[in-house]
């Protein structure tokens, strides 16, 4: 990161690119929250025994709240604070102040808890030392406050204005949060797409990413972020190219390293393929020859209440996993590739010759990748959906009732998977009751509650997968307020009513936009080669509304 | 041998351990059995610290590489390790890869606290950089160059004139790169390091070509692009081969480049210069790239590079974007947002991809329904009203107020549309069970489409009056409870006081609101005092004065009928309405719902409340403070006049928003945070013509495969190459022809009726500026009202120097050195700003594209307002562009009910939605 103080104007029409990174773990508020809740009951339960008796456990209990009060209380915080408070006060208005006390003793234990929980795991700095200091002691502690004061982590806004004159642009990723903190000009999503590539990247090489592992492997992540960002510039985000310059940490690795006492000195040394197909080496070879070719369709859709198609895209993926010897050349044909308005592909596509034939000539990098993604055009494909999701919702005064059935549509005839309805309700709704023929159910009650259905398969003419939600709604305040004195019986308010349902599926075995695989054609090597090709359609976002 | 099957023995059994540990899966037990997992080191970095320099100093590899981490450890969780700088220095010149790797990332860190000791480990890395190996030479460069020691500096220049030959592109990369570091730390060297950037600028390994950029960039002053035009081909051609990030660089550079060389694509009949169709076709490649940044930066060039005819594909790759997540959904969808505005055609196709879903996090949500909004237009309003009819009812209180947003643009821009929105939004504001925000968000539409005319233009078709309008919104007061709601209607019959509702039942609406004025918010509130006052206002004072101004009201509906001299009935009215006889009638009644209202509010708990009492109060006396008012009639008269023809304060807009206030260049930074950011540079300005005269194919020739490249079997550009070189060739100043022709279209072929972004960036558009201007009449009716209590305050004491000096600073805005107060000098000030920024946006709406372009320049670098710019500008009263085109002051509202022939003079006294007539008024009277 580049701050002001040391930036001279050279650097200004460097264009600045210059990221810190830092890995925070997500908060899980509301866990937290609960707990403290509970522990607050607990403390308030024991408060009018304060004045009296206290009971050891309620002692200590007490002693280890109030111990952070900012050293109000140097030692035995609650003897103390009975001390402190007149005789004479009645044990109502004791509760009060200790009840006070204790809460402030809260919000700051809680504040504490939480920031303990958001220290980055790692952070890597390109930049003077006096940035790096304000970064780490101003920019890191706002920007975890920030994150702190949204509900939800879908929330916060991805590029943050924080002090100091920097911004704070990060991903969340799983569990994870990255961010770069930048002080100058430089476009986001440069930072956006090195942060995604340092995802990527940590993913090949630890696996699961999480903060233990990140931890475990943090000499592999630090070498990593000094390959991929040279004083703050983006230099590569390409993970085949990284594999020639980090070493895959592995088991037999540090097995090697704890048997000789040094690490990769018995190891090949690094290099870097300068080739003009940097994301393939020379010399790979595999015993089997395979290549597969996954293609995943996913269907964004918004239905309206009367089963009418509001909105309604495909977009896909062609991914790809690669084990081919030598430095194989292969054409791969699609058999409708018109239907396909908008194509992206891997750096090893030749664009030229999709553009004028029509097909993906490329040679492929070894391993898993994804080779293209593309949109359908939206005529090209039929306005059937794979699944239908009807609702019906009726009220009678507060009594809410959603009527659910899924039926399968066009896909095929194969059958549908994992279906999940998700239906959100509105905040104010208690006493739900469920009833459903098909599948599982789950009610979970968090901030807001909300039902989800799934069933594991829906077949065509399956008539039994009926969903019935009933609900009844508190009637607030403001409601009550809304309706005025005109009409003194209740009014149905926008917040009351659960307005949509998400639905989730996949069907494997088709595409939704009938695109498939022609040919695979090898060049360049004469081995054989085992081909094989995967269609699955799922959901993306798909939402019905009632 | 024995040595070798001792290991063996030794790698089982750390194996057998190694797989219980991961079984358990905890990295606690693992340093049970002795083992010191990397985690192990992570957790623990700051409890073995003090073990560090015994295991530095130690004489196994083993345990030196162990104490590293364990500080590397304690530098990544943020602690301060560098007083061991020392001991690890002493091991940088090992034979061990991978501990010399450790050292290198510690000195990295802590070089610059410890210049002397790093200087120390310099050595090493100048044998390196003679190394073997690729990787060696290139790590030993980017350590040495990254040390932030100024001493060390020529070393490094000259490390980097050695290594800028080298034969492999990754160390020339290394070495590109270092020029950029080296210059942060010692801007002296530019020079110096200019020179061996220009010999790099040749390079033509696509893996060395965008570091190598990216230090030109670094080292080249801004619009000095001389030693770009001999490589100009090469690299449009190249572009496509390079990888990503180097793409991004390159098209940067090119972009900035190509805006200080050709002439502008939006011209008139102008054909392409060859070389700007051939960068233009270059970068139609990179939008299909998997790589976000990359896709960006070919819009953004495509953006401020191509005639509008090109500029249309760039929708589809940004909506592909948007849709690949949260982040960088939010990032496009801010550039949408802004392309969206000026150039709408290209999204229109794809207006349903702007749909909000339910899942969508806040800020998207946000952004969707201003693109929504920007995108509405004759072809999508069909699938765009009912689809936004249905966000109102969302549960999600943004996302129905910006529907209700979306509405109010449909309304206002599509006059066939507006009728059907306007009572949509009528019907929502009152409609039971609606959130208090979205009432709220309706009824300020309502207000801003009853008051900029635009309900009244459309009026033609359909049977509803203003006074059909303002009767419904007066019944609404009996259901609605949203406080901004009413506050909103209160306004409303405030503002139409002198049209026929206004007459008739404006003292009823008042009556209603004093009842209910304990109940009401501090806003409705505020609202009902001003109508009181401007009621109070209108009234004359005594049955002569009734007759007078029936007599006087009859002559103007004759005039108005007319349609001539409205203006002057204008003031005339705001003295005497139609109102006056009405109001005449009921004298006593005003009177006493006056007083009682300003009596409540006087002792109400809102500050604000108090303060608008005590303002109007002044400006308008009560009964009893009518001693005042035989001293000073004129002033009163004035205050009568402003209290009548000021709009009262409108609340900002429903949807106000930050973005697209500024504009900025398509991808940057400042453009998604709306600000300018550090380091921020617009693009200059198109030159007046095509430069000429410089060879930009000389390098074509060279181009092949670099020194270190290998095999050029596969690369993705290489078929393109050929075809492109031929098209480089050829392009000297000939037409393309064949089936490349299609990248220089000329400019006969562009659509019309799609406005050059430029030209139109420069203009004010609508929303921005409508917000703007509120603002700005906000801070000047206050202003004024200030000014007008000083002088009142002034007069009291003597009324006439006062006088005087308002009219000597009326006339020369410089003159504030009087005797007076700084009063007048308030007034003043307010009126230059009207007057500024009147001229302001002249210019800005006739300028010529390339003034304006100057004047949007200097904006970005001093936020907006631009008020010094016109200082020099005839002060003249201020006509807001919106209204000269929508809402001429003579325009009535068209009457039906025919039966109060004599009230039909409903015309619009003095209430544009802004607060610019009030400074004509005042300026008038002050003459």
């Amino acid at each position: 990161m580049g701050f002001l103080s040391t930036i001279s104007a050279a650097y200004s029409i460097a264009t600045s690119e210059n990221y810190d990174i830092d890995w925070e773990k997500q908060e899980t508020r509301d866990a937290a929250k609960a707990h403290w809740d509970a522990v607050r009951t607990k403390a308030n339960d024991a408060l009018p025994l304060a004045a009296l008796r206290l009971t050891a456990e309620q002692k200590t209990l007490l002693d280890e709240l109030l111990k952070d009060s900012n050293g109000l209380f140097p030692e035995n915080p609650t003897d103390h604070l009975l001390a402190e408070l007149p005789k004479a006060i009645p044990p109502t208005s004791l509760n009060r102040i200790v009840g006070s006390v204790i809460d402030d003793c809260l919000k700051n234990h809680k504040h504490d808890d939480a920031q303990a929980a958001k220290t980055p795991v790692i952070q890597k700095h390109w930049c003077d030392d006096v940035s790096i200091r304000r970064a780490s002691l101003v920019v890191v502690p706002a920007f975890t406050k920030y994150l702190r004061s949204f509900a939800a982590m879908h929330d916060t806004e991805p590029v943050w204005s924080a002090p100091l004159d920097t911004v704070c642009i990060h991903i969340q990723r799983k569990e994870l949060v990255y961010l770069g903190i930048v002080s100058q000009e430089i476009p986001p999503l440069e930072v956006l797409e090195l942060l995604e590539g340092v995802d990527q990247a940590l993913t090949e090489y630890i696996g699961l990413l999480s903060e233990v592992t990140i931890k475990e492997n943090f000499i592999t992540v630090y070498q990593l972020l000094s390959e991929m960002v040279d004083s703050g510039c983006a230099v590569t985000t390409d993970t085949s190219v990284l594999r020639g310059l980090v070493p895959v940490p592995s088991l037999v690795n540090r097995v090697i390293e704890n048997v000789s006492g040094i690490g990769m000195g018995t190891e090949k040394r690094p290099d870097v393929n300068t080739s003009s197909t940097p994301w393939r080496a020379q010399g790979i070879r595999h015993t089997n020859n395979e290549f597969f070719v996954d293609i995943v369709e996913k269907i964004d859709a918004i239905v309206n209440s009367n089963g009418s198609v509001v909105s309604y895209d495909v977009s896909g993926d062609i991914g790809c996993k690669s084990r081919l010897s030598g430095m194989p050349d292969l054409l791969l044909a699609l058999n409708r590739p018109e239907v396909m308005d908008d194509v992206a592909f891997h750096p090893c596509v030749r664009i030229n010759k999709w553009e004028n034939e029509g097909v993906i000539g490329f040679v492929p990098p070894d391993g898993q990748f994804k080779l293209a993604s593309f949109h359908v055009a939206t005529d090209a494909s039929p306005r059937t959906l794979p699944i239908y999701v009807h609702a019906t919702t009726t009220r009678q005064e507060l009594a809410h009732t959603i009527e659910l059935s899924a039926e399968v549509g066009q896909c095929g005839g194969r059958p549908i998977e994992k279906v999940q309805v998700r239906v959100p309700l509105p905040s104010q709704a208690y006493n739900i009751r469920v009833q459903c023929k098909a599948g599982t159910y789950t009610v979970s009650n968090g901030r807001t509650s909300q039902v989800e259905w799934s069933m594991k398969t829906l077949k065509a003419g399956d008539r039994s997968s009926r969903l019935v939600i009933q609900y009844f709604v508190r009637q607030s305040a403001v409601t009550n307020a809304a309706a005025g004195n005109s009409s003194p019986q209740a009014v149905s308010s926008d917040q009351d009513m659960a307005q949509e349902a998400f639905v989730d599926f996949e069907v494997a075995g088709y595409s939704m936009s009938s695109i498939k695989v022609d040919s695979l054609k090898l060049m360049r090597e004469s081995y054989k080669l085992f081909k094989g090709v995967r269609y699955i359609t799922k959901a993306g976002s798909f939402q019905v509304r009632f | 041998m024995a040595e070798y099957l001792s290991k063996a023995m030794a790698l089982a059994q750390d194996a057998a351990k190694l797989s219980l540990r991961f079984s358990e899966g905890l990295v606690d037990n693992a340093l049970e059995f002795g083992l010191d997992t990397p985690g192990g080191f992570f957790d623990n970095a700051e409890f073995k610290l003090t073990q560090v320099r015994k295991e530095l100093g130690s004489g196994t590899d083993k345990e030196k590489v162990a104490g590293l981490k364990r500080l590397l450890a304690a530098i990544a969780k943020g602690h301060d390790a560098s007083e061991y700088f020392a001991d690890v220095v002493k091991n940088v010149a090992s034979g061990n890869l991978e501990m010399r790797r450790l050292v290198y990332m510690y000195l990295l860190r802590y070089a610059e606290q410890e210049p002397d000791l790093a200087l120390l480990s310099v050595n090493t890395f100048q044998r390196d950089l003679a190394d073997s190996s690729q990787v060696i030479r290139a790590m030993a460069l980017r350590v040495m160059s990254s040390i932030r020691v100024p001493v060390i500096s020529p070393i490094v220049v000259m490390a980097i004139r050695k290594l800028a030959n080298d034969r492999s592109p990754h160390v020339r990369k290394t070495a590109a790169l270092a020029v950029c570091k080296l210059l942060r730390l010692d801007t002296s060297l530019r020079g110096e390091l200019a020179v061996v950037v220009g010999g790099m600028l040749v390079e033509n390994s696509p893996l060395a070509v965008g570091s190598v950029i990216r230090a030109f960039r670094a080292v080249s002053s801004p619009g000095q692009y001389d030693a770009v035009h001999v490589h100009f081909r090469r690299w449009c051609v190249m572009l496509a081969q390079l990888d990503e990030w180097g793409q991004v660089e390159l098209t940067k550079l090119l972009t900035a480049y190509a805006r200080t060389q050709f002439r502008c694509p939006g011209e008139e009949g102008a054909r392409l210069d060859a070389d700007h169709a051939l960068l233009l076709h270059s970068m139609h490649p990179l939008l299909q790239s998997r790589n976000s940044a990359v896709v960006m930066a070919a819009v953004s060039a495509l953006c401020h590079l191509a005639p509008a005819s090109q500029r249309a594909a760039v929708a589809r790759p940004l909506v592909r974007l948007m849709r690949s997540g949260r982040e960088t959904g939010y990032v496009v969808l801010t550039n949408i947002h802004q392309i969206a505005q000026t150039t709408p055609a290209p999204f229109h196709a794809h207006v349903r991809s702007f749909f909000v879903t339910a899942s969508d996090p806040p800020m998207t949500r946000r952004l969707k329904l201003r693109v929504l909004a920007a995108l509405v237009d004759r072809q999508t309003v069909g699938i765009l009203v009912p689809e936004i009819a249905g966000y109102t009812r969302s549960a999600h209180a943004d996302t129905a107020v910006g529907a209700v947003g979306v509405m109010l643009a449909c309304a206002q821009r599509l006059r066939e549309a507006t009728i059907d929105c306007f009572q949509s939004l009528l019907l929502l504001a009152a409609r039971p069970g609606v959130r208090e925000e979205v009432a709220n968000a309706a009824m300020h539409a309502v207000r801003v489409l009853l008051l900029d005319g635009s309900v009244r233009d459309a009026q033609d078709r359909r049977a509803m009056t203003l006074y059909d309008i303002l009767c419904y919104l007066a019944r609404t007061l009996d259901r609605c409870r949203a406080d901004v709601a009413r506050a909103h209607v209160y306004a409303l019959v405030a503002e139409f006081s002198q049209t026929k509702f206004g007459c008739l039942h404006g003292l009823d609406v008042l009556r209603a609101a004093v009842r209910s004025f304990r109940d009401e918010g501090p806003q409705a509130k505020m609202q009902v005092l001003e109508l009181s006052a401007r009621l109070m206002c209108l009234a004359p004072c005594g049955g002569r004065a009734a007759a007078e101004a029936r007599a006087e009201a009859e002559a103007e509906s004759k005039n108005t009928a007319e349609g001539k001299n409205a203006a002057e009935s204008k003031n005339a009215a705001a003295a005497s309405g139609p109102l006056a006889p009405v109001l005449a009638e009921h004298r006593e009644l005003l009177a006493g719902l006056h007083a009682f209202a300003f009596t409540l509010a006087r002792y109400d708990t809102s500050f604000d409340v108090r303060d608008r009492a005590r303002t109007l109060r002044a400006l308008c006396p009560l009964a009893g403070d009518e001693a005042h008012a035989e001293e000073m009639p004129r002033v009163l008269e004035m205050a009568k006049e402003l209290i009548v023809s000021a709009t009262t304060d409108m609340p900002a807009a429903a949807d106000s928003h930050v973005l697209g206030a500024g504009r900025f260049t398509v991808a940057s930074l400042s453009l998604t945070l709306g600000r300018p950011v550090a380091g921020y540079a617009p693009l200059a300005d198109w030159p007046l013509e095509n430069v000429r005269g410089v060879d930009r194919g000389a390098s074509v020739a060279n181009l092949g495969p670099g020194p270190g490249s290998g095999r050029n079997l596969g690369s993705p550009g290489s078929a393109s190459i050929a075809g492109a070189i031929s098209i480089a060739g050829i392009s000297g100043r000939a037409q393309p022809s064949g089936g490349n022709a299609d990248y220089s279209t000329p400019r006969s072929h562009v659509a019309n009726n799609e406005e050059d972004l430029d030209a139109f960036l420069d203009s004010i558009d609508d929303s921005s500026s409508h917000a703007k201007m509120q603002n700005f009449a906000h801070a000047q009716q206050s202003l004024q009202k200030t000014a007008i209590l000083y002088h009142q305050s002034n007069i009291s004491s003597d009324s006439e120097s006062t006088s005087e000096s308002e009219e000597e600073s009326e006339s020369d805005d410089d003159d504030d050195d009087d005797d007076d107060d700084a009063a007048p000098v308030v007034g003043v000030s307010s009126a230059a700003l009207g007057a500024s920024e009147s001229s302001e946006s002249r210019n800005e709406s006739s300028g010529s594209n390339d003034e304006s372009k100057g004047e949007g320049n200097s904006q970005s670098d001093g936020q907006s307002d631009g008020q010094n710019e016109s200082e020099d500008d005839e002060r003249r009263p201020f006509i807001p562009a919106a209204q000269t085109n929508r809402h001429s002051p003579h325009a009535h509202f068209k009457n039906s009910s025919g039966s109060h022939s004599d009230d039909d003079d409903t015309s619009y006294p003095g209430t544009s939605m802004h607060s610019r007539p009030l400074i004509e008024d005042t300026s008038k009277y002050w003459q």
